[in-house]
């Protein structure tokens, strides 16, 4: 049950009441409120999860279980103990990703080479699993490095591995970030309310309105490039860059919109990501809690680039590869990944050029050509989907014409959020602000009015055919 | 207290007047938007329902479209339904709200032919509705040389077929009175918002169903059904002279190569094709049209620029082929009546 199921709603509005009805029973008895509120909300998460299939739930409370404990050892011992006990905990959660998310994969390339057969194996992957997992690595990881303290109370590390606002696409908490937040009793208040659930609308209206218009295209064009004219494929891969954005963003968005309303803060995914100057601005501002992860828990652990030019481009590539099959188990996650990674190096090596021309609008177009065109690889079906896709884009040919009129109406849309989030940061001088958010005054009519409109706008334009959380597959 | 009840109502009372504002905006967005208007009931019988005298249709969510229905409640431009020699019954597909007005079959055929069409296609009426409507329509507007009949499907439904053989075939309601009709006629957005809401919780189990793909099995009690069903259909022309034309507009895709598939059921087709026949019924297959529109043009004659390609309604092009097809096959019957006339 995913935020764009019409189910989900009775269901969440039923848990606030509840939430409520505990903060009004125990207004008096504050510590009791906050554990029935912890164990009903990790409930919800758990009924959420196996709400598309209960075996999911067996998983997600295995690797509760696991992290919970070598957590606790580790605090508990020093010195080597303390490291046995990291590892065996870090490879255990690998090895469960791995066996749930990429052993067909690995077996299948592994015998390919040693020119033997695999039978795959018909195996579960569980919903939001990489998201988790990281989640409980970084966990551990902080743990080791006292960064923090193991929590003793396992409810906490449940909902904080079960979070179901952050279950299927993330983002990907950190404990530091989320456990202290677990500690005193998060109300639910109306000032928090009233900026979440605006911030949850415009995610539905990314998400139904932008997003799933646009997959409708970019489905129909890599289904089948070789129909469509140039300029209709060139059109699509663009369109694809816009869909992944208003998609992820949007989940991102709902996610930090619900918690907000409960009662707890998860960090912004997104920093207008468009608007990087080149590929390693990229990642610092589109799915920033993998790229921090994978920057905070791989690239400096590795050595990151410390160790002279040559160490640092291979950790660069090391970790946009891994970056990339963390997407899933497939050959053009890792090639994007690769690509990823060369763009990174060539960045790294033109650095001090690159400086000089910071604030290039050129660099703007040129970093999007290039993010856009390796979307290509990552939304391709295999990677000889991807090379008919480019190789459509790259010769003039005849075929079905379809100027998809969402996609220019989404680009109007990025446009003009993009330029008023810029002009909100330079006006209030923040350069941290990450999007539009028109949050309004929920107590005016004027406030109000507009909220009512925006949330009649989403349901009249959205699609509410069968749709999917791009994410939600990784 | 009392003035944490004072607040509440103030609040309440600020909810209620953002809401009608909201609303209202709602409405002006959704006239320009996709505004259908309401359905009426047909008393003539020749549909179910019709749109009421000069309803304004726009619609931006399927195509993009702004047209005004005729003051009998179709989707006619410059036709009277006084003289009618061209019957055009149908669907949504005919009724083709989604397209300019001067770009459906029934205005194109008039500029082809020199023949009057008249059109009353209407949303919903699938092949059943029209055969169980067919007596009324030509009794309404006794046409003096042809009424086409749209279909999109082939493969019938046995029950609907005998349903409609029975005369028990159910008309489709029109709200059109009470506090439904005021809500859908001056309040716009908010049929709209139910509509998506109802279109949400069934979680596009609402799209069409190509029912080309049901498991039908063509037995003899089929074939016999069918008879029934057709004769059904030609029989209020029988004694006029006038001809019934069934043309098939079926859903062509593409597969991954970008061929053509033709999703259609040969034997289906093959069947309908000799009982139309056997019962004096002209009948028009656009596959062949619609294949040579996609390999000649890259054009599919389905879809919009704000749709999936080759899905949902007909399209310029599409209404294009078949109007090009139809008074193709009127002036070569026309030929071959003049013909015979004259051998005679």
């Amino acid at each position: 049950m995913s935020f764009t199921d019409f189910g989900f709603y009775p269901k969440t509005v039923f848990l606030f009441l509840v939430l409520r009805l505990v903060q009004f029973l125990f207004r008096k008895k504050q510590d009791v409120a906050g554990v029935i509120s912890k164990l009903v909300l990790l409930a919800y998460s758990f009924y959420i999860l196996m709400y598309y299939d209960y075996r999911y739930a067996g998983v997600l409370l295995a690797v509760i279980v696991v992290t919970y404990f070598f957590a606790r050892v580790i605090d508990n011992n020093e010195d080597k103990r303390r490291s046995v006990a990291t590892t065996i905990g870090v490879v255990l959660l690998v090895c469960i990703l791995g066996i749930f998310k990429y052993l067909n994969f690995f077996a299948t390339t592994i015998c390919s080479v040693i020119g033997t057969s695999w039978t795959e194996v018909n195996i579960i992957l569980p919903l939001g699993i990489s998201f988790y997992i990281f989640s409980a690595i970084s966990y551990l990881l902080d743990v080791y490095w006292k960064t923090m303290e193991a929590d003793k109370n396992i409810i906490n590390v449940a909902l904080f591995l079960a979070f179901f606002p952050k279950l299927v696409c993330g983002p990907i908490l950190k404990g530091r970030d989320f456990l202290p937040q677990l500690q005193s009793y998060r109300k639910i208040e109306w000032k928090n309310f009233c900026e979440g659930i605006q911030i949850f609308v415009f995610g539905f209206y990314k998400k139904v309105v932008l997003a799933d218009r646009l997959g409708i295209f970019v489905d129909d064009v890599f289904f089948a490039p070789t129909a469509y004219n140039t300029g209709t494929v060139i059109l699509a891969a663009f369109t694809y860059s816009l869909q992944i954005y208003f998609d992820f963003s949007g989940y991102s968005d709902m996610a930090i919109g619900i918690s907000k309303i409960l009662g707890y803060d998860i960090p912004s995914n997104f920093n207008l990501p468009y608007l990087s100057r080149n590929v390693s601005d990229f990642w610092k501002r589109w799915h920033i809690s993998l790229s921090s992860w994978f920057q905070e828990y791989l690239y400096i652990p590795l050595g990151g680039s410390r160790k002279g030019k040559l160490r640092t481009y291979i950790n660069l590539m090391l970790v946009m590869v891994i970056s990339g099959l963390w997407h899933g188990a497939g050959w053009t996650f890792i090639v994007w990944g690769l690509f990823h990674g060369l763009f990174n190096c060539i960045n790294k090596a033109v650095k001090k050029i690159d400086k000089q021309n910071e604030h290039n609008f050129l660099h703007i177009i040129l970093t999007y050509i290039v993010v856009t065109l390796l979307w290509v690889i990552f939304r391709a079906d295999s990677m000889e989907n991807a090379m008919q896709v480019l190789k459509s884009m790259f010769t003039i040919h005849t075929g079905i014409s379809q100027p998809y009129t969402w996609s220019f109406f989404a680009y109007v849309v990025l446009i003009v959020g993009t330029v008023m989030a810029y002009r909100k940061s330079y006006v209030s001088e923040n350069p941290d602000i990450n999007g539009y958010y028109p949050i309004q005054d929920l107590s005016t009519v004027k406030g109000l009015t507009i909220f009512f409109v925006v949330c009649g706008l989403s349901i009249i334009m959205g699609y509410f055919g069968e749709t999917y959380f791009i994410y939600g597959a990784f | 207290m009392q003035q944490r009840i004072l607040n509440g109502t103030l609040y309440i009372l600020k909810i209620g007047i953002s809401g009608i504002i909201a609303i209202v905006l709602l409405c002006v967005f959704t006239l320009v938007y996709g505004y259908s208007g309401v359905h009426v009931k047909n008393e003539t019988g020749a549909t179910d329902y019709r749109w009421e005298a000069g309803q304004w249709r726009n619609t931006m969510q399927e195509g993009f479209a702004w047209l005004r229905m005729d003051a009998f409640g179709f989707n006619n431009t410059y036709t009277s339904e006084e003289v009618v020699d061209i019957l055009l019954m149908g669907s949504s597909q005919m009724e083709a709200v989604n397209v300019g007005a001067s770009k459906n079959v029934g205005h194109l055929l008039n500029e082809l032919l020199p023949e009057d069409t008249y059109n009353i296609g209407m949303s919903g009426h699938t092949i059943y509705t029209c055969v169980k409507n067919m007596k009324n329509a030509v009794t309404q507007y006794q046409p003096s040389e042809y009424v086409i009949l749209e279909t999109d499907r082939i493969a019938l439904s046995e029950e609907d077929m005998n349903l409609v053989c029975a005369e028990q075939y159910d008309a489709i309601p029109s709200y059109d009175s009470g506090i439904v009709y005021m809500v859908q006629k001056k309040l716009p957005a908010i049929k709209s918002i139910y509509k998506d809401i109802s279109d949400w919780r069934s979680e596009g189990l609402t799209e069409n169903n190509n029912e080309d793909t049901e498991d039908i099995s063509y037995t003899e009690e089929y074939v016999n059904i069918l008879d029934s069903f057709l004769k059904k259909a030609v029989a209020p022309l029988q004694e006029t002279g006038v001809k019934l034309i069934i043309f098939y507009q079926s859903h062509i895709a593409i597969d991954s190569e970008g061929n053509l598939i033709n999703n259609t059921d040969e034997t289906a087709l093959k069947l309908f094709e000799s009982t139309c026949q056997k019962n004096g019924i002209i009948f028009v297959d656009m596959t062949e049209d619609f294949q040579n529109l996609y390999l000649k043009e890259h054009q599919l004659p389905h879809g919009f620029s704000n749709t999936a390609v080759g899905k949902g309604h007909l399209n310029k092009y599409g209404h294009k082929v078949i109007a090009e097809k139809l008074a193709s096959v009127i002036q070569n019957e026309q030929q071959n009546e003049k013909d015979g006339e004259g051998e005679q």
